[in-house]
């Protein structure tokens, strides 16, 4: 993989689980990495969607990170994920109860 | 190395006969994650996918699950090391149909959660798979639903803790069954914590119903010190424990506190960091009991091992 060489560049994390100081992070929708709690807004609960600047000064000495809480990316991905499935909803196909396979 | 490969390959290639009552169980070594298959008469069961789409991909093709039916497929909660692997279940390629879904279908904002919700709604749309809300388990209100696969085994899937902020605890837990119940039981709860563990005890009435005397206990959250505790114990008293686990994690699991409660509890652990997939087999005939089969000794520790400083691990009530 080549590496990035944008002088800036924002991503979007999301939060998938912390537990005791570490955290497991979806970056842009697709791969997982996992970072110290310590780097993240403190605020930042599962769930929630931060959003990622990284800007690189042109001599290559220095980058910075901002990691922002984005509440309207929460909200909106929270939203959009419980529009996804019906909840207390029986499927028309489905006879309920006990199940012989 | 030939020989421990060539043993792993027949280990993972035995599928108990369609004919038969056997019930063979693995928890497969997904890494840092969980997925656990259970295959009875010709019924098969998945129970979470672990972490990697290309990791449970390698163990769809080594076990020959392509052009397959998969019965049941249970996401125990929506977080990554158990979700992201079922993915590659719904890959077109696969040919592989499954029939009920279960999942507790809490909103959370991950894109892997969509692309998977994504899959089962158009599989409901196009193929009739029944997706039902671990929330309302049996669909009719009961709390306690059971699947009895072809062979006489039974799953017992119950509905999780109450809405909380931490998806761990919204972990559902299942009760497998063997068809002789007096051979073989399980319990599997994902990665449900101390809290939801006294729910399960207390409230929610599953030591009554569906009872949690079982021989095998899945250890719930990858061997973490939170997950468990030691009325969790009594009331499960398994024989034996299996945890699903990585190697290398950030999480320092299996905790230290967790491995010394087990020894205290003078139960034998295995982990499939150390141990490959762990096969469990009952014939399920009257009297047959049960074997586990695992590469190793049991009562390892693994290269993250810690004590956790977790303050409901010091101690673990």
């Amino acid at each position: 993989m080549k590496p990035d060489t944008r002088k800036k560049a924002e991503h979007r994390w999301v939060v998938d689980s912390i537990e005791e100081f570490v955290v497991s992070i979806e970056v842009d929708g697709d791969r997982m990495i996992t970072v110290p709690q310590s780097l993240l807004p403190s605020d930042a609960k599962q769930g929630h969607v931060l959003r990622v600047l990284r800007e690189t000064a042109s001599d290559g000495k220095r980058s910075t990170v901002t990691i922002e809480l984005d509440e309207v990316a929460t909200r909106e991905a929270m939203a959009a994920s419980a529009a996804q499935t019906k909840k207390g909803t029986r499927q028309p196909n489905d006879p309920g109860g006990d199940v012989a396979l | 190395m030939i020989v421990a490969g060539l043993l792993a390959a027949a280990l993972l290639s035995a599928a108990p006969p369609p004919d038969s009552t056997e019930l063979v169980v693995r928890v497969l070594d997904v890494g840092q994650g969980d997925a656990i298959l259970i295959e009875n008469g010709g019924s098969r069961v998945l129970i979470d996918g672990g972490p990697e789409r290309s990791r449970l991909g390698f163990l769809l093709d080594s076990l020959q699950l392509n052009n397959s039916t998969f019965d049941v497929v249970i996401l125990t909660h929506p977080h990554a090391d158990h979700l992201i692997g079922l993915r590659e279940l719904f890959q077109t390629r696969r040919h592989i149909n499954v029939r009920f879904f279960f999942e507790n279908k809490d909103p959370y904002a991950t894109a892997n959660l969509r692309y998977l919700r994504d899959s089962i709604n158009s599989r409901v749309a196009k193929a009739g798979l029944i997706y039902r809300d671990t929330d309302d388990p049996c669909a009719n209100g009961r709390p306690v639903c059971t699947i009895t696969m072809k062979g006489g085994a039974k799953l017992h899937i119950m509905r999780p803790f109450r809405p909380s902020p931490n998806p761990n605890n919204r972990s559902v837990a299942v009760k497998l069954v063997g068809p002789d119940s007096a051979s073989f039981t399980m319990w599997l709860a994902g990665d449900a914590e101390q809290e939801a563990i006294g729910w399960f005890l207390g409230a929610a009435g599953y030591a009554t119903t569906p009872g949690m005397r079982v021989n095998v206990l899945k250890a719930d959250h990858h061997g973490s010190c939170n997950g468990v505790t030691n009325a969790y114990i009594n009331a499960l008293k398994p024989d034996a424990i299996v945890t699903s686990v990585g190697a290398v994690n950030g999480y320092k699991h299996m905790h230290t506190q967790a491995k010394t409660l087990f020894r205290n509890h003078h139960i034998p652990w295995y982990r499939t960091d150390q141990n490959g997939t762990i096969i469990i087999r009952t014939p399920g005939t009257p009297g047959g009991g049960y074997s586990v089969t695992a590469h190793g000794a049991t009562n390892r520790s693994g290269p993250s091992d810690r004590r956790s400083t977790q303050a409901e691990c010091n101690p673990i009530p």
